[in-house]
């Protein structure tokens, strides 16, 4: 695959990863339910079509600035691959964090969450914002520039949207309801 | 050396109406500006807080305080507790009270994974009604075995001294808890004749404190578990204080808690127990 291919596809799948875990946090720490697998994977679903309600707009509007100005593809890849660059090692870590929580044994595995779940969750908004800046260098273009703040703003967003989402339902449930629990961030 | 602040949870939870005012006010005057913020923006009707809306932010932050039990393992690490006390004595039917329980998630978990066995009966007590209420209604939904009073756990009558062989617990309770209280609370545990108690609290130090800070800004939502999340760190008691403590309520508990050194991170023992079993 060339650097035209990855580049987009990378971020996709980053993208995708991403939305699904925010969906994850945002769920977390809800019900006060003890068994909630299945709601643990609504949640992850429900974070990857929220990312791709938000994001889905922002790519839109790239793919639209392409096809009117092809010769500007190549500002949005080199854009693109300094912020892959960036989020890559970054999504690498996280990654394997999860893989470790997952073969550790109960013992072990708050070390994943207490070295790197957290601090990552706790860095992500910042390793977000930093990839703008890389892309706007990269890029040298004050659409790409938009286009990449546009894209972060909105991954940034799934959770806080999902946050007033939950708040919402929470509403919306009679009270005495085990599942009616939410707040605002 | 036990730090004297107040959590938010502690100041909301007393029972009786509080005004917003004067609550804000004693904040304002123990230096904790950042709560006192907090608590100048709780709902109140005619200068009290609303009762039904406190009794909700308590539920919300409980639910929150449950994911760092989950992300720390909590059951597990007392389960195994337990189930270590009881290979001793594996015919002797047991009841487990979970002193201020909140929403009880100790014990559900418990009787969700049965891995205690047979003839252990779970029960949580919290002060808090409508913590136990959702508790009760939690264990409900899924179907558990366990079950949930409202009061004092160390009253008698109340969750113990009927005869039947009970281990007391708790988790993140002590540090709510003044120097001066400990004692008395070890005692009270000595009076009902309980068979063991293990208690799970913080292991203080700085880099407890560090990660409280960071796991609260990363996972919480609500200001007040923010808030209170990196206190607790910071009160939470150290094992010298807690077993001083439990040597003078309870002298012959046998007494156990260990700390680890100051400067070296245990990252699997944020939480730790102190722990005496009956003579």
């Amino acid at each position: 695959m060339t650097a035209a291919g990855w580049v987009p596809a990378g971020l996709v799948v980053l993208a995708a990863l991403d939305g699904a875990f925010a969906g994850f946090r945002s769920s977390c720490g809800r019900t006060g339910l003890i068994r909630r697998r299945r709601e643990d994977i609504r949640a992850h679903l429900r974070g990857l079509a929220t990312a791709a309600a938000l994001l889905g707009p922002v790519a839109g509007l790239v793919l639209a600035d392409v096809l009117a100005r092809p010769e500007r593809w190549d500002r949005y890849l080199a854009a693109g691959r300094v912020m892959l660059l960036l989020y890559l090692p970054f999504g690498a870590v996280v990654l394997a964090a999860l893989a470790g929580y997952a073969v550790l044994g109960w013992r072990r595995r708050f070390l994943a969450t207490a070295l790197i779940l957290g601090p990552c969750t706790f860095a992500r908004p910042y390793v977000a914002a930093a990839g703008v800046v890389l892309a706007a260098r990269a890029g040298g273009d004050l659409l790409v520039t938009l286009a990449a703040a546009a894209s972060v703003a909105a991954a940034c967003a799934v959770e806080p949207v999902l946050d007033r989402w939950w708040v919402a339902t929470a509403r919306r449930r009679p009270p005495d309801r085990p599942t009616g629990t939410a707040s605002r961030r | 050396m036990m730090i004297s602040v107040y959590e938010l949870t502690d100041l909301l939870s007393t029972g009786e109406p509080v005004s917003r005012d004067a609550l804000v006010a004693q904040l304002r005057a123990g230096g904790q500006r950042r709560a006192a913020r907090i608590a100048a923006r709780l709902p109140v009707r005619g200068g009290v807080l609303v009762g039904a809306e406190i009794d909700a932010l308590l539920i919300r932050v409980h639910c929150e305080l449950q994911r760092l039990g989950e992300e720390l393992q909590l059951p597990r690490r007392v389960a195994e507790w337990i189930v270590r006390f009881r290979a001793g004595r594996p015919a002797t039917p047991l009841r487990v009270v979970d002193v201020g329980c909140g929403l009880g998630y100790v014990v559900r978990w418990l009787a969700a994974y049965e891995m205690l066995g047979p003839g252990v009966e779970l029960v949580g007590v919290d002060l808090n009604r409508a913590l136990v209420t959702r508790a009760a209604e939690l264990a409900a939904a899924e179907r558990l075995r366990c079950r949930f009073i409202a009061g004092d756990a160390l009253a008698p009558g109340v969750a113990g001294n009927d005869g039947v062989s009970t281990v007391v617990i708790s988790s993140g309770l002590l540090h709510h808890l003044s120097t001066a209280e400990l004692p008395a609370f070890f005692a009270a545990q000595r009076a009902l004749g309980v068979a063991a108690f293990a208690h799970w609290d913080i292991d203080p130090g700085p880099w407890t404190t560090l990660g409280a800070r960071v796991f609260h800004r990363a996972r919480m939502r609500e200001p007040v578990s923010r808030h209170d999340g990196v206190l607790s760190a910071r009160r939470a008691h150290p094992a010298g204080v807690l077993l001083a403590a439990a040597r003078a309520g309870a002298p012959d508990y046998r007494p156990a808690c260990a700390d680890g050194p100051r400067w070296w991170p245990r990252l699997s023992d944020v939480l730790r127990p102190v722990t005496g079993i009956a003579p």
